[in-house]
C-alpha cells in the first residue's frame, strides 16, 4: 500500500518535471544563445580545457568559479615567474586565457611574459649557452608572445589594446618590424578609443617602413599642424629626420630646433627613442 | 428569530481562517530566519571580510585595472560559493530539524496549510541568503571604492611621470574606472541570488522525500554540479550515440529534469564589465521564479499527504 503510494507519487513528480522540462527547454535554450551572443556567458572551450586541467578544476570552471580558478592560476604563474620557469608561465597563461578568453589583460600579461621576460631570460641568463643559440631561443620566445597575442586578437577582434600591445612587441628589442608595428597601430586606431600617442607612434613606425616615407611625412606634418599638444620632442625630431631623408626644401621645413641634435651634442653615442 | 440565529447567538463565534495567508508565511519566514541566524550563519561574513581585505592588498604584477578586477572576481566568487553552499546546507537541515524538535507537529496541527509551511521555510532561507549577500556587497563595495581611489591616484602619477597628454591620461583612467565601483555590479549580485533561489528550491524538493539530511545534501550537490554541464555532456553523448534509444530514453529526460545553472553564470562576465540591461535581468528573474514555483509545487505534491 505504502509502496504503491510512493511509486505513484514518484511517477507523478517525474511527469510534472518532464512536462516542465519540455516547456522551459526552448525558453532556456533561447536565453543561453542570446547570453552567449551578447558576451554575458563565456563559451569555454571544453575540449581544450579538459585536456589542460584536472576533473575537479574543470567542474569548478563550469560551475561558475571560473574567475577564482583564474586567480589561482595567475598566482601559480606569478610563482613560476619568480623562479624563471617560463614553460610553466606559458602553460598557466594559456590555461587562463582558455578559461577567460574575454579577459584582455590576461592576453597582454601572458604575451608580455613570453615576448619580454622569457625572451630576455633565454638570451642573457645562461652564459654557458652559445650566443647564437641564446639569440635564437630569445627570438623564439618573442615569436611565441606574438602568436599568443594574435590568438587573443582572433578571440577579441574588437580590442584596440591587443593591437597596441602587438605593435609594441613588433618594435621592441630585436624583432624590429616597423611596418608590422605601424599596421597594428593603425588597427588599434580604427578600433579606438583614440589615444594621441598611438597616432604619433603610427606615424613614427610608418616613417621607418620602406616605401612609406612620404606618406608618413605627410601624416606627421598633419599631426604637427594640430598644434602644441602634438609638438612633442619625439615628433619634431622624427619630422626633422624625414626632412633630411626626403630632401624637403628649406622653406617648407619646420622652424623648430631638432631636440635630438642638442642631446647628441652632449652625448654623441646616446641611443634615442625611435633611432 | 430563526433556529440558526438562536444557535449562532449561543455558541462562541469561530474565527474564519483564510485558506492562504501571506501573514502566516511571513511569520514562518522570520522564524526560519531567526533559526538560521542562531546557527551562527553570519560568522561567514568575518571570513569574507578577511578574504576581501587580503585580495585588495595583493600586489602582483598587475595593471591597475587587473588589480580591481581581481578584487571583484575574488569577492563575487566567495559570494557565489557562500550562496549555493548555504542554500543547500540550510534548506537540507530545516525540515529534519523541525521533525527532530517536534516543531513540525505543532505547526501542522494548527490551521497552517503545508504549502505555507514549505514556502515559509524556503523564503526564510532566501531571506537569510539575501541579507548576507547585501552585507557582503556593502563590505566589498567599501573595499573596492578605497582600492579604486588608491589605484587611480597611482596610475595618474605614473602616467604623468611618463609625460602623457591630459587627454591620454583621461582615456587610460576611464579604462581603470570601468573596473571600479559600478551600478552594474548589483546585477551580478542579483544573478547570484537567483541561482541560490533555484538551488534552495531544488534542495527543498529533495528534502520532502529524502530519508536523511545527508542524502538531501548529496543529491542537491549532485544536481547543482550536473546542472552546470549536463547540456554540454548531453550534446556530446547525443552526437556519439546518434539516434540510439538509450540516448533518447536516458539522456534527454535528465536534461529535461535538471535545471540548467549555466544560464545564471552571467555573474562572471557582468563582474568583468560586460554590459547588461534590466530587461535581461528581468528574463533571468522570470526563469528563476518559474523554477522556484515548479519545484515548490512538486515539493508540495510530495509533502502534502506525507505522514510523520
Amino acid at each position: 500500500m505504502k509502496l504503491g503510494r510512493i511509486a505513484r507519487k514518484t511517477i507523478g513528480a517525474l511527469a510534472i518535471l518532464l512536462v516542465f522540462g519540455l516547456v522551459k527547454a526552448p525558453l532556456e535554450n533561447g536565453m543561453t544563445r542570446r547570453y552567449v551572443e551578447s558576451g554575458l556567458i563565456a563559451e569555454v572551450a571544453a575540449t581544450e580545457l579538459s585536456s589542460a586541467v584536472g576533473q575537479s578544476t574543470m567542474l569548478a570552471v563550469l560551475g561558475g568559479l571560473r574567475p577564482l580558478v583564474a586567480i589561482y592560476t595567475t598566482l601559480h604563474a606569478f610563482d613560476a615567474w619568480s623562479f624563471r620557469e617560463w614553460d610553466t608561465v606559458e602553460r598557466d597563461y594559456r590555461l587562463i586565457t582558455t578559461m577567460m578568453p574575454e579577459d584582455i589583460d590576461s592576453w597582454v600579461t601572458g604575451s608580455w611574459h613570453m615576448a619580454y621576460n622569457a625572451s630576455a631570460s633565454a638570451r642573457y641568463d645562461d652564459p654557458s649557452v652559445p650566443e647564437a643559440v641564446a639569440e635564437k631561443n630569445g627570438r623564439d620566445w618573442m615569436l611565441k608572445g606574438v602568436a599568443f597575442i594574435k590568438k587573443g586578437i582572433q578571440q577579441n577582434p574588437e580590442s584596440a589594446k591587443l593591437h597596441e600591445e602587438l605593435a609594441r612587441i613588433y618594435w621592441k628589442d630585436k624583432l624590429d618590424e616597423p611596418c608590422l608595428a605601424a599596421e597594428e597601430y593603425q588597427e588599434s586606431l580604427k578600433l579606438g578609443p583614440t589615444k594621441t600617442f598611438i597616432r604619433r607612434f603610427y606615424g613614427y613606425f610608418l616613417s621607418k617602413c620602406p616605401g612609406h616615407e612620404r606618406e608618413a611625412y605627410d601624416y606627421l606634418m598633419d599631426l604637427y599642424r594640430e598644434g602644441k599638444k602634438q609638438r612633442l620632442p619625439s615628433l619634431i625630431s622624427r619630422i626633422k629626420a624625414m626632412e633630411e631623408a626626403l630632401k624637403i626644401p628649406q622653406a617648407e621645413r619646420i622652424p623648430d630646433p631638432d631636440p635630438d641634435r642638442e642631446i647628441r651634442k652632449e652625448y654623441p653615442n646616446a641611443q634615442l627613442p625611435f633611432d | 428569530m430563526s433556529e440558526s440565529q438562536v444557535s449562532s447567538a449561543e455558541s462562541p463565534a469561530i474565527p474564519r481562517v483564510p485558506v492562504f495567508s501571506p501573514g502566516r508565511i511571513w511569520v514562518l519566514t522570520t522564524s526560519t530566519f531567526t533559526q538560521l541566524v542562531r546557527m551562527k550563519t553570519f560568522y561567514f561574513l568575518i571570513v569574507f571580510a578577511i578574504l576581501v581585505a587580503g585580495a585588495s592588498n595583493l600586489n602582483l604584477l598587475y595593471t591597475s585595472a587587473q588589480k580591481l578586477r581581481m578584487l571583484k572576481d575574488a569577492s563575487f566568487g566567495a559570494m557565489s560559493i557562500f550562496s549555493w553552499l548555504f542554500a543547500i546546507a540550510a534548506t537540507a537541515v530545516l525540515i529534519p530539524r523541525d521533525l527532530e524538535d517536534r516543531t513540525l507537529y505543532t505547526i501542522l496541527a494548527k490551521p497552517v496549510p503545508r504549502l505555507e509551511y514549505l514556502l515559509g521555510k524556503l523564503f526564510g532561507v532566501l531571506l537569510t541568503i539575501g541579507v548576507a549577500l547585501v552585507v557582503m556587497q556593502i563590505l566589498f563595495t567599501g573595499f573596492l571604492f578605497f582600492r579604486e581611489v588608491t589605484v587611480l591616484a597611482e596610475e595618474r602619477q605614473s602616467l604623468e611621470a611618463q609625460g602623457m597628454s591630459a587627454e591620454d591620461i583621461r582615456a587610460q583612467l576611464e579604462l581603470v574606472r570601468a573596473q571600479g565601483v559600478q551600478w552594474q555590479l548589483i546585477y551580478a549580485l542579483i544573478a547570484i541570488f537567483l541561482k541560490a533561489s533555484v538551488v534552495a528550491a531544488v534542495t527543498m524538493l529533495v528534502s520532502t522525500f529524502a530519508s536523511s539530511t545527508l542524502f538531501t545534501m548529496i543529491v542537491a550537490t549532485i544536481v547543482f554540479v550536473v546542472g552546470h554541464f549536463h547540456k554540454l555532456a548531453a550534446g556530446y553523448w547525443m552526437h556519439e550515440l546518434s539516434g540510439s534509444l538509450v540516448a533518447k530514453l536516458v539522456v534527454k529526460p535528465i536534461v529535461m529534469i535538471i535545471p540548467d545553472f549555466r544560464v545564471f553564470n552571467v555573474t562572471e562576465n557582468i563582474v568583468g564589465g560586460t554590459p547588461v540591461d534590466a530587461g535581461t535581468m528581468l528574463t533571468l528573474a522570470g526563469l528563476a521564479l518559474l523554477y522556484v514555483a515548479v519545484y515548490s509545487a512538486v515539493a508540495l505534491y510530495l509533502f502534502i499527504d506525507k505522514e510523520f
